[in-house]
C-alpha cells in the first residue's frame, strides 16, 4: 500500500493534487522540508479524524471541517516554531504554511478514502500520500536550491553559473513534468513485452491492504503499469468528488 | 504509423528548411556588424541545439531524423535574438531549455505547443536578464542605449533620413540579428511566395502593436516617431516573421490566425509598458501559444451550435 500510495499513485506527479504548495514552497530545501512535514501531519491527523468522527457528518460540512482541522493543526505549529524555537521561518513560509491547511491533497484523500474506510487503512493511506508528497517536495527543493541559488541548506556549493529561473515556479513545473514522465517510463518498462508475457496467463494477485475504494482492477493486477486502469481510477475518484459536491445527497452519503 | 512519421518529418524539413533559408540574411548581417563575436554566438547556439537534439533523442529512445531541421532552426533563432557579446553559457542554457524542455518532450518541432525558441529565450531572460539585454555596440550609430531602452526611459529619437537609414539597415544597438528591417522585409517577401497564410498572425501582431503605440505612446515626443521606434526596436519584426509563423502553434482557422496575432501584439505592448524586461515579445508569444488551441475550439463549437440552430430552423420550417 505504501508503494502504491506514495509512488505508483503519487499525489503530486500522478494525481496532480497539492501542486500549489509544491510549486510555491520548494524554493529551497529548508522551506520544502517544513512544508512537507506540515502536509504530512495535516494529512494524517485529518484522515484519522475523518475516519473516526466524520463518517456520519454531511459531506458539505465535512469538507469545511477538513479546512478547520488543517488550520487547527498548522497555526499552533507555526506559532510554536516561530516563538518557541530558534528556527526563523522565511516570509514565504509564513504565507504558505497556513495555506497548507487548504491543500487539495487533504480534501481528496479524506473524501475519497478516509471517510469510507477503517482508521488503520485511512491512516496508512495518509502516510503513503504524505510520504509521496514529502519526497517530491524534498527533491524539488534540493534541485531548485542547487540550480537556482547554487546552495544547499544555505551553504554555498561554489557553482559559477546558477539558473535563477529554476527557483521560480517555472523551474518547479519543469521538474514535476520530467518527474511525472520518468515515473510513467519506470512503470511502462515494468510492463515490457517479456514481463507481460510472463504475467499474461497467471496474474499475480497483490495484497494491497485496502478495500475496493482504489478500484477492483488494482486489487487483481500486478504492479505493471496499466494506463487505462490508472486513468480510470483517477477519473473516477475526481468525478466522484465533483459529483458529490454538485449533487444534493449529502445526508445519504454521510450515513453510508 | 511510419508513414505518418515520415510525412511529418518531410513537412518539418520543408517548413524549417524555409526558416533556415530566411535566417541566412540576418545571420550574415549580424556577422557583418558584430564580427567574430556574432559568429561565436551563432556557432555555440547551433552546435548546442544540434547536440542536445541528438542526445535527448537517444536518451528517450526516439529515432533522430537528421533532416528534421527544427533543432538547428531553434538554435539560430535564439542566437539572433541574443546580444552578440553574450557569454556562451547563456546561449547554451537557452538552447538546451528550448530543445530538451520545450521541443522534444512534446513530440518535436511540428507538435510543440509553445515556440521552442521563444521558450528558450524567455528562460534565458529570466535567468540572465542582465547578460541577455546587455547589447554591444558593434558598428551601431547609437553607442549607448538601444531603441527599447530609450523608450523605457521615456526619451525619444528625432527621426530623420540619416537615422531612418540606420534603422532600416539594422545599424542600431540591439539584438544581433533582429534589427535589420530590410532583411526582415526580404523574409516577408519569401514567406509571401512560400507560405502566404502564415503571415496572417504576424500582420495582426504588427497592426496591434502599431495601433497600441499610437494610442499609448511611451514617450512624450511625436507619436509617429514613438510608433516607429516601437516597431523597429528589439525583436518585434523578427518575432512577427519567425516566431508567430510557426505552423505548430498557429491556429488553423484563418480569422483565428489574425486574432492570435492581435492578442500577441496587445500582450506584448502591455508588457513593454508595464513589464520589467526591455523586450518581452517572447513572453507574449508564449502566453498567446497557451490560448491558441482554445481559439480553434471556440470556433468549432460556435460552428456546431450555429449549424444545429440552422438545421432546427430548416426542420421547423418544413
Amino acid at each position: 500500500m505504501m508503494f502504491v500510495g506514495a509512488v505508483k499513485f503519487n499525489p503530486v506527479l500522478i494525481q496532480c493534487v497539492a501542486l500549489c504548495p509544491v510549486v510555491a514552497a520548494t524554493q529551497n530545501l529548508e522551506d520544502a522540508f517544513f512544508t512537507a512535514v506540515a502536509i504530512f501531519a495535516d494529512l494524517i491527523i485529518t484522515a484519522f479524524i475523518a475516519s473516526t468522527l466524520l463518517k456520519k457528518v454531511p459531506r458539505f460540512v465535512r469538507v469545511a471541517l477538513y479546512l478547520i482541522i488543517g488550520l487547527a493543526i498548522i497555526c499552533p505549529v507555526l506559532w510554536l516554531i516561530e516563538f518557541r524555537t530558534l528556527i526563523s521561518l522565511s516570509l514565504i513560509m509564513k504565507i504558505i504554511l497556513p495555506l497548507v491547511a487548504v491543500n487539495s491533497a487533504t480534501a481528496v484523500h479524506c473524501e475519497t478514502f478516509a471517510v469510507k474506510n477503517e482508521v488503520r487503512t485511512a491512516v496508512n493511506d495518509a502516510v503513503a500520500a504524505g510520504t509521496g508528497i514529502g519526497v517530491i517536495m524534498l527533491i524539488c527543493g534540493a534541485i531548485r536550491e542547487i540550480a537556482g541559488s547554487g546552495t544547499i541548506l544555505g551553504r554555498s556549493l561554489g557553482l559559477k553559473v546558477t539558473l535563477p529561473g529554476m527557483a521560480m515556479p517555472v523551474g518547479c513545473l519543469v521538474i514535476l513534468g520530467f518527474g511525472a514522465a520518468a515515473l510513467q517510463k519506470f512503470f511502462s518498462e515494468e510492463k515490457s513485452p517479456s514481463a507481460r508475457k510472463d504475467t499474461e496467463h497467471q496474474p499475480e494477485e497483490v495484497e494491497l491492504g485496502m478495500d475496493d475504494d482504489y478500484g477492483p482492477e488494482l486489487v487483481d493486477m500486478d504492479f505493471a503499469y496499466e494506463n487505462d486502469d490508472e486513468y480510470a481510477y483517477l477519473l473516477s475518484s475526481v468525478n466522484e468528488l465533483i459529483e458529490s459536491f454538485s449533487s444534493g445527497d449529502d445526508d445519504e452519503e454521510g450515513e453510508s | 504509423m511510419a508513414d505518418g512519421k515520415t510525412a511529418r518529418s518531410e513537412k518539418s524539413t520543408k517548413v524549417f528548411g524555409d526558416y533556415l533559408v530566411m535566417l541566412i540574411a540576418p545571420c550574415v548581417i549580424s556577422v557583418w556588424y558584430y564580427g567574430a563575436a556574432a559568429l561565436r554566438t551563432l556557432i555555440v547556439c547551433l552546435l548546442t541545439s544540434f547536440i542536445c537534439d541528438f542526445v535527448v533523442s537517444i536518451i528517450i529512445n526516439k529515432q533522430y531524423y537528421a533532416a528534421d531541421l527544427s533543432g538547428i532552426c531553434t538554435g539560430a533563432i535564439i542566437a539572433l535574438m541574443l546580444s552578440a557579446t553574450v557569454p556562451a553559457y547563456v546561449g547554451v542554457v537557452a538552447c538546451v531549455f528550448a530543445v530538451a524542455v520545450a521541443k522534444i518532450p512534446f513530440g518535436g518541432g511540428m507538435r510543440a505547443p509553445f515556440v521552442p525558441a521563444a521558450a528558450g529565450f524567455a528562460f534565458a531572460a529570466v535567468c540572465f536578464g542582465k547578460e541577455v539585454f546587455a547589447y554591444s555596440s558593434g558598428r551601431a550609430f547609437m553607442k549607448t542605449v538601444s531603441l527599447g531602452a530609450s523608450l523605457m526611459s521615456g526619451s525619444i529619437l528625432r527621426i530623420n533620413a540619416s537615422n531612418m537609414i540606420d534603422m532600416l539597415t539594422g545599424n542600431i544597438y540591439g539584438p544581433m540579428g533582429t534589427t535589420c528591417i530590410i532583411a526582415m522585409l526580404g523574409c516577408v517577401v519569401f514567406l509571401i511566395i512560400r507560405r502566404r497564410s502564415s503571415l496572417l498572425p504576424g500582420a495582426g501582431f504588427l497592426a496591434a502593436c502599431l495601433v497600441f503605440s499610437l494610442i499609448f505612446p511611451r514617450s512624450g515626443g511625436s507619436v509617429i516617431s514613438c510608433a516607429v521606434m516601437e516597431l523597429f526596436s528589439g525583436s518585434l519584426l523578427f518575432a512577427a516573421v519567425f516566431l508567430l509563423t510557426n505552423p505548430a502553434t498557429m491556429p488553423a482557422n484563418t480569422a483565428n490566425k489574425v486574432v492570435y496575432g492581435v492578442f500577441t501584439g496587445v500582450v506584448c505592448m502591455v508588457m513593454r509598458h508595464m513589464g520589467a524586461f526591455e523586450e518581452p515579445v517572447c513572453f507574449a508569444v508564449l502566453i498567446a501559444n497557451a490560448f491558441s488551441p482554445l481559439l480553434d475550439i471556440f470556433t468549432d463549437r460556435a460552428r456546431i451550435v450555429f449549424s444545429r440552430r440552422k438545421h432546427r430552423e430548416v426542420t421547423e420550417n418544413g
